[in-house]
């Protein structure tokens, strides 16, 4: 029986064109749809065309997976150790740590041809060993909009990272840069800024020694933090040897790019 | 034990203080745990020798060569 006898066909042109409205607008296009009758398929092409399970897991970003350009992913774990595969196609990675943090044994993300890392929220209870870091390819920045109360050894070592910025409040036990926070091979890591009211401990001059440009007679490193904490960094334990290379310089945040915004251009916002 | 050197740099004397037995040294400016503390010699700082341990160096260090190797991606 031709069930469509029974149906009013102005009813049926209605709801055809009201479920091609709905198939365009989730699969993000404009162009209008075609019914295939002659194959028996309705819209169905167009539906398997859409993207399935509303967006990328985790795992997704972490992992790579093929994905490309910015990318942001909020966690529902700690950003898991051990999980850098040497991933390619992300440029820009943003991770909400959404009160969760790096998982401790590190070796955490590796996106190769990444130009920035940017973490929102407070990491704790530190930043361990190859949390984030390139394939040596490109030059990447990673600006923390939160506060890192310690650098484990080897956390940010990599050969293209150019840019760290932070912010330290003081609070607590054994915090600092460890010994060789950035190894012995971040040779491009020129510009430091450390944000907060308090000096962030500098637990041994290796962390810079062994880098240039920071190193004595190097290229020269720049410090940049709150102006009230200049003095106090160039008479620190181990920061002023580090500032004492003629080179390297501490400048005040305030006169500077970084007086209101992040490393990354973004404003920071006022509390 | 605590051990203290002297030494020269760009016409500035220092002190160099660490642990003979491998732990942090405490104090400084600002007061923290350090495992080598170098400090103006003019200044005049005093460590004590703390209970923690900095973290093993040098396993990381052969970890890190490793993993260089494994992947080849870092220099």
């Amino acid at each position: 029986m031709a069930v469509d006898k029974l149906v009013d066909s102005s009813k049926l042109n209605a709801a055809l064109d009201y479920e091609a409205s709905k198939i365009i607008a989730k699969g993000g296009g404009t162009a209008p749809l075609a019914f295939d009758f002659a194959n028996e398929k309705g819209f169905g092409d167009y539906i398997d065309a859409i993207p399935s399970g509303g967006g990328y897991t985790e795992e997704d970003i972490l992992l790579g997976n093929a994905l490309t350009g910015e990318q942001t992913i909020t966690m529902s774990k700690d950003v898991p150790s051990y999980y850098i595969l040497g991933q390619h196609g992300i440029s820009k990675l943003t991770i909400n740590l959404n009160g969760y943090s790096f998982g401790t044994a590190g070796y955490n993300i590796q996106q190769n041809g990444v130009s920035s890392y940017i973490v929102n929220g407070n990491i704790s209870p530190y930043l361990p060993a190859y949390a984030m870091i390139g394939d040596g390819s490109k030059d990447y920045i990673v600006v923390i909009k939160g506060t890192c109360p310690r650098f484990m050894q080897y956390a940010l070592r990599d050969t293209r990272i150019t840019l760290l910025d932070f912010t330290y409040n003081g609070a607590g036990a054994n915090q600092g840069f460890e010994a060789n926070a950035f190894g012995n091979n971040s040779h491009k890591l020129s510009t430091i800024i450390i944000r907060g009211n308090t000096v962030f401990p500098l637990k041994n001059t290796n962390v810079f020694t062994q880098l240039n440009p920071w190193k004595d007679g190097g290229t020269g490193g720049t410090l940049y933090v709150p102006q009230a904490l200049i003095s106090a960094y160039e008479s620190a334990s181990n920061w002023s040897t580090i500032l004492g290379y003629s080179n390297n310089q501490i400048l005040k945040i305030e006169e500077s790019i970084y007086d209101g915004y992040y490393a990354d251009g973004t404003p920071i916002p006022t509390t | 034990m605590i051990v203290q050197e002297r030494f020269i740099e760009n016409s500035r004397e220092y002190i160099r203080t660490y642990s003979d037995a491998g732990r942090y040294v405490v104090g400084g400016f600002p007061e923290a745990e350090y495992s080598e503390a170098c400090d103006p010699a003019e200044l005049g700082r005093t460590y004590i020798e703390g209970e923690l341990i900095p973290p093993d160096e040098s396993a990381l260090a052969d970890k890190a060569e490793a993993y260089d190797i494994l992947t080849g991606v870092i220099s």
